[in-house]
């Protein structure tokens, strides 16, 4: 086994593998059982190491290029902005949205592969809900506390647009021409293209701490 | 040779309170040009073509502004893309489209109400959060400028370069720049005319076969009325300094029952609003969203066992944003 593979290996132990490391080494693995068997002691140790030792996996990793797989054709049907998401009647999928789920594959999935319990207990339970990032779980009678979902729909992305230009228009009518361009050049492309939108949670790349540099 | 150091640095005093002095004058000066900058909108005639540019998009316009009789008139027409012109004769506005264009769904989808006009630009209250000088001259569409730089004083609102006509006092060009220096937005003309010779006739919209009109009615403005905080049920815990409350209502929306409070603060220069909707049935996104400067943030504000949505959509910084939302009370 090379020494680049253990490294990818432990990137997807560690979550820090992207989607292209993960199915490199879910393909290697295929063939190689040096590398299955390095796997499963990996986990057994952090298991162990856990208290969870009671936990085991019978093909690991035909499940998770099945669930890999499933992502995808989920992702396609995604996809297509006119289909309606099974479930989900209210939410229509946008193509960007598909960058957006895309970019969380890897995490996906390799969240599935880290967290105890549920995945790695279940022999019965074949079917890896590989979409469970960006489905919105239906508030239980148990919990009446809403839901609060990371990745906006179309509901959510219009009632947002809406609250835009509302700003633009309070703003200022009294700037002539400058909030009404803002305005009108806002709903122009941002049907199409919308605002970057990300989960608040995820902290965008550090920013420079230094107060106004403007000349 | 303690005597000689003592005169030094008198005489380095001195230089230092001198320069301190100019610099009060020069801030003065250019919050005079702001204030003619501002008076210049709304009574000077003028009909040319900017561009604006605004998370990564750039659009071209031409507006042609002419005060008659007292009543502003004003033409708005959009050079990229369909054809969409925007009308303003009064308080009336008419937005001319083609049918199918987003801007016409977009209007259905804007709480009804009043057009809260806030005057929100004030200049004489910026001192305490901006420093305002003049920095120098350029050109701008062929004409001369004078500059001037609206520098923050703390991190909770944005800077402002700013190119104003040296005749008239007209802003030919803007910048909006974020605290790493970086150029949010651009306002800029290409090309202007100023004075008589803009044509009446140019106030008239051109005709497009099939387009269609939305009519708006803008509220008059209730300028110097005070904002009854107390009708609100919300209220802020913590706004920036400087920021005051320039507007609230509340507002239905046409497609439900459901109410919605808005808020509005400024600080002279930067706006946020504040909507606050009971929360929707099946949840909604937690969300943070750009557009150019302007920053909206969704987060669930729960009094007890009743939960609302809030969104907040201004141009102010994103981490100042997240702290005024977590702010929110009920009253």
């Amino acid at each position: 086994m090379s020494e680049q593979l253990k490294e990818s290996l432990s990137a997807v132990m560690d979550d820090e593998a992207d989607a292209f490391e993960l199915r490199r080494v879910l393909d290697e693995a295929k063939a190689d059982e040096d590398l299955c068997e390095r796997w499963h002691r990996m986990h057994l140790l952090r298991d162990f190491m856990r208290g969870d030792i009671d936990n085991y996996a019978p093909q690991l990793r035909q499940k998770i290029w099945d669930g890999l797989n499933k992502h995808e054709e989920d992702e396609e049907v995604a996809g297509d902005p006119l289909q309606v998401v099974p479930g989900s009647s209210a939410k229509v999928r946008s193509p960007w949205l598909g960058r957006i789920t895309g970019t969380a594959v890897a995490a996906t999935v390799a969240l599935l592969i880290v967290v105890n319990g549920g995945f790695f207990e279940s022999d019965q339970q074949s079917e890896i809900n590989s979409g469970f990032a960006n489905t919105q779980p239906a508030p239980s009678a148990a919990t009446p506390v809403p839901v609060m979902y990371s990745i906006a729909t179309a509901a959510d992305r219009q009632r947002m647009n809406g609250f835009f230009v509302s700003h633009y228009q309070s703003r200022g009518m009294n700037m002539p021409g400058v909030e009404f361009a803002k305005m009108a050049s806002f709903s122009a492309h941002k049907q199409t293209q919308m605002p970057t939108v990300r989960d608040p949670d995820v902290q965008p790349g550090a920013q420079n701490e230094e107060t106004s540099v403007i000349e | 040779m303690s005597l000689r150091y003592c005169s030094i640095f008198s005489l380095w005093l001195c230089l230092a309170s001198t320069s301190l002095v100019t610099n009060q004058v020069w801030a003065n000066e250019a919050e005079k040009l702001l204030m003619r900058m501002d008076k210049a909108f709304v009574e000077l005639s003028y009909d040319g073509v900017f561009t604006y540019f605004s998370g990564g998009d750039l659009t071209s316009l031409r507006v042609v502004h002419k005060q008659i009789d007292g009543v502003q008139r004003e033409r708005l027409v959009h050079l990229n893309g369909a054809p969409r012109e925007i009308i303003r004769h009064g308080g009336n506005v008419d937005c001319i489209v083609m049918p199918g264009d987003d801007l016409a769904a977009l209007e259905q989808s804007i709480p009804a109400g009043p057009f809260t006009r806030a005057f929100v630009r004030q200049f004489d209250r910026l001192s305490d959060t901006y420093s305002v000088e003049q920095f120098g001259e350029g050109r701008v569409a062929n004409r001369m400028a004078t500059r001037i730089v609206v520098r923050p004083l703390d991190k909770h609102r944005y800077g402002y370069r700013l190119w104003l006509d040296q005749n008239t006092a007209l802003l030919l060009r803007s910048e909006l720049i974020d605290h790493a220096g970086n150029r949010l937005e651009i306002f800029q003309f290409t090309h202007l005319i100023i004075g008589d010779a803009v044509r009446d006739e140019d106030l008239e919209a051109s005709e497009h076969s099939g387009s269609m009109v939305n009519h708006l009615r803008l509220e008059p403005l209730q300028n110097g009325l005070p904002v009854k905080q107390t009708a609100m049920d919300w209220n802020l815990g913590w706004v920036p300094p400087g920021f005051e409350m320039a507007t609230a209502d509340i507002r239905r929306k046409p497609a439900s029952v459901e109410n919605v409070s808005s808020l509005m603060y400024s600080d002279g220069l930067a706006t946020f609003s504040v909507f606050i909707e009971p929360m929707p049935k099946h949840g909604a996104a937690s969300m943070v969203s750009m557009n150019g400067a302007t920053v909206a943030i969704t987060r669930r504000v729960d009094s007890g066992q009743v939960f609302h949505l809030a969104t907040l959509v201004g141009e102010i910084p994103e981490a100042t944003g997240q702290q005024i939302i977590r702010s929110i009370r009920r009253n």
